[in-house]
């Protein structure tokens, strides 16, 4: 019985979802529209006064999720599990972190939106801790099938950019019928 | 439950089928058993399941798998179907108290007149043994019972109608309103779909709010599920025994039905006799326990002189495409889904290729979107910046294909591989042919039509069949006992006092949802029975 987000077998993710993306360039490319349209020179944005806590402790994970989710709060309590969970799935992850925040220190220009291309080149191991901290945050999911690990749900960062607009599904977010407006 | 349990009416399988037909009779004065083989799981645990689920877009997680009950489980695979076929028949349902419409987009479609008639109109598929207007009636009774909200009379859905719907359709989400204005003027027909699913405080559920979770799990009850009929045949008086794992369907000498076996978890088993049964156990369980139910006088199980019990297995094969609008439309407001295209469901090209329904999809796009980002590796302000973009010009159509019966498309119990009980595990064969394939390749040019209306960028086709859950055709129905397992009254042509009630007996697939035609067979089956009694 379904529809919607519907009908494809379970394990089958949706044909949106499949897609492969080209995105690394453009991305870069609208960084640099955003910059040169603030009057910054290209790079120094994001860059500037990113000063983590030396190390792999908790308070380098706060700072480097900033930096990579451009939020300046973040939900300290989901914070703290996220970091438990990713030291405890990963026992290179606090090493990981610190030399990843060593890194950022070091690449200024290059655009927030871009780490992950930045370090698959050179550090593919960086690379895949950046999306292991970005899933948690965003999906809020931490660790590989078939232990997956749900830390957060109506928490996770993906419901913030459309918060105005969509519900969290499972909640519901204004009386009936609300849905007949133009958003 | 006592150590000789009887009744009027026992009743296996706790569904929207079977717990109608419980209720009716419960109601009607009769004693009623409803055994049913899942566990009983409230609703807030069901919800709680879901947000506490890793993998969210497979509708069962929510539902665990029980040893002594197991459904289908794709994420990770737990393999209880066996597939032996051409084509992977990958259904899901559920066993629990309730049945597999805690989770369904509750469309809640009336057939066709013509989907009564395949055989004699265009010469494919086989027959109904009677005409829609034969079902009429009862269709209303099971809107009326399931709580249907429609559109008014004057919007015609090709399927006739004495009565209006029980209450008016909810108005369209945004989104729904834009898709049917400009489908509407080229020359498709998008209509708002009849769901099951409040407009308006109804049988003492609320109005649905828009919470877009239909699937998995309505969290307020503003969409019908079984669950409602269950707990209504158990207030008037049924006795439902949940984890009670029916196994074995015995027949006398006369070809009279004395009882049937269950298991509970621990392998203990009970004889339950009654006057007449009724097998209420889905399109796959349902002729697995009768071909299981051998005996000297049925070599090849109960209701199976035809041979044709567990044959003619059918689904609604679906393709679906995605694309992103030129205009932010923002889909996922309202419930999952509301308005349905239905101009390819009737019409002289069935004697060629089959009929189809394509359905525009209103569930929150978030989740899939933001997954797909990071598997890009975006970060940064531009990672929300595209969330945002492409959560509200994404639009996702998918459909549902008209599939003939085959008697090669079949489900048989497994010789060699058991459940935690001991129970055979279905095996399937399946293969999908060119009366769908046709079809498909009209659906795909479809798709593209539409997204060029929306400007669409990106659009990606996806043409793989997916299943569709909609068991049908396995214990089908039809006037000669020759060819069919049931009569036109559900009746088992083999045994007076077995009756099914399952999409099993539909005898054609059309190009709908199977819940309201299920409702309105097990209300008509239930007054039969009431007269019998």
């Amino acid at each position: 019985m379904t529809d919607a987000r519907k009908g494809r077998r379970a394990n089958a993710p949706a044909a949106f979802a499949r897609r492969t993306f080209v995105l690394g360039t453009c991305a870069s490319a609208s960084a640099l529209l955003i910059a040169t349209a603030l009057g910054l020179p290209f790079g120094s944005a994001a860059a500037f006064a990113f000063s983590p806590p030396a190390g792999g402790g908790f308070d380098a994970f706060v700072a480097l999720t900033r930096e990579l989710s451009g939020r300046s709060q973040l939900d300290p309590a989901l914070g703290k599990r996220i970091y438990e969970a990713l030291v405890k799935a990963d026992s290179a992850f606090a090493q990981n972190l610190a030399a990843i925040n060593t890194w950022l220190k070091s690449h200024g220009g290059v655009p927030r939106d871009t780490v992950i291309a930045a370090l698959q080149a050179s550090e593919p191991p960086l690379a895949k801790t950046v999306a292991q901290i970005m899933r948690a945050w965003y999906l809020g999911l931490v660790g590989d099938a078939p232990t997956v690990k749900v830390l957060a749900y109506e928490r996770a960062l993906m419901f913030d950019p459309v918060k105005d607009v969509l519900t969290v599904p499972s909640y519901c977010r204004d009386v009936p019928f609300y849905w007949t407006r133009k958003p | 439950m006592a150590n000789n349990p009887s009744a009027d009416v026992v009743v296996v399988g706790s569904g929207v089928a079977g717990s109608l037909v419980a209720h009716q009779l419960a109601l009607a004065g009769a004693s009623v058993i409803l055994l049913e083989a899942g566990p009983r799981i409230p609703r807030w645990q069901i919800v709680e399941n879901f947000r506490n689920s890793p993998a969210k877009a497979d509708f069962a997680t929510p539902y665990p798998s029980m040893p002594y009950a197991p459904h289908p489980e794709y994420s990770p695979p737990n393999n209880y179907l066996i597939q032996k076929g051409e084509y992977p028949y990958e259904s899901q349902y559920l066993r629990l108290v309730g049945g597999t419409t805690w989770h369904w987009a509750a469309a809640a479609w009336r057939l066709l007149p013509s989907d009564f008639k395949l055989k004699t109109l265009f010469g494919v598929g086989r027959d109904w043994p009677f005409p829609y207007e034969t079902l009429e009636p009862w269709y209303y009774a099971a809107e009326v019972e399931l709580g249907v909200s429609g559109p008014e009379l004057s919007v015609d859905l090709g399927s006739p109608r004495a009565k209006p719907y029980p209450m008016p359709a909810l108005p369209l989400s945004y989104m729904d309103e834009r898709f049917a204005q400009v489908l509407n003027a080229n020359a498709f027909k998008v209509v708002s779909e009849p769901v099951a699913r409040n407009s308006q405080p109804y049988d003492a559920r609320p109005t649905c709010c828009g919470n877009n979770n239909c699937m998995p799990i309505c969290p307020i009850a503003a969409m019908y599920n079984g669950i409602v009929h269950a707990e209504k045949a158990e207030r008037a008086g049924a006795q439902l025994v949940p984890q009670a794992v029916v196994y074995r369907v015995e027949a006398d000498d006369k070809g009279l039905i004395s009882a049937v076996h269950y298991k509970d978890p621990s392998g203990g088993t009970t004889r339950v006799t009654g006057k007449f049964f009724v097998l209420a156990a889905n399109g796959i369980e349902t002729p697995k326990l009768m071909l299981m139910s051998t005996s000297d006088k049925f070599a090849h199980g109960v209701g199976n002189r035809s041979d044709q019990v567990g044959r003619n297995l059918m689904d609604h094969p679906g393709t679906g495409v995605s694309f992103l609008a030129n205009e932010a439309l923002w889909p996922g407001r309202g419930p999952m889904e509301m308005t349905s295209v239905v101009n390819f469901r009737d019409g002289a090209f069935r004697s060629d290729y089959a009929a189809k329904k394509l359905h525009l999809s209103n569930g929150v796009p978030t989740m899939a979107v933001t997954a797909a980002l990071l598997q890009a590796g975006l970060t940064g302000a531009e990672l929300d910046r595209q969330i945002r973009d492409r959560a509200s010009r994404t639009l996702t159509i998918n459909s549902f294909h008209e599939i003939l019966p085959e008697p090669g498309n079949r489900i048989v119990p497994s010789t060699d591989r058991k459940d935690g009980l001991g129970i055979p595990q279905p095996e399937i064969y399946y293969s999908i042919g060119e009366y769908v394939k046709k079809s498909a390749a009209h659906t795909h040019e479809v798709y593209a039509q539409i997204a060029a209306l929306f400007g669409g960028t990106e659009v990606t086709f996806d043409d793989r069949f997916a299943p569709n859950n909609h068991i049908m055709g396995t214990t089908i129905m039809g006037a000669d006992p020759a060819d069919s397992v049931v009569d036109a009254d559900c009746r088992t042509h083999d045994h007076q006092n077995l009756f099914l009630a399952t999409s099993g007996v539909m005898p054609s697939a059309a190009s709908v949802n199977c819940t309201l035609t299920i409702a309105a067979l097990a209300l008509r089956l239930a007054d039969k029975l009431k007269h019998e009694l």
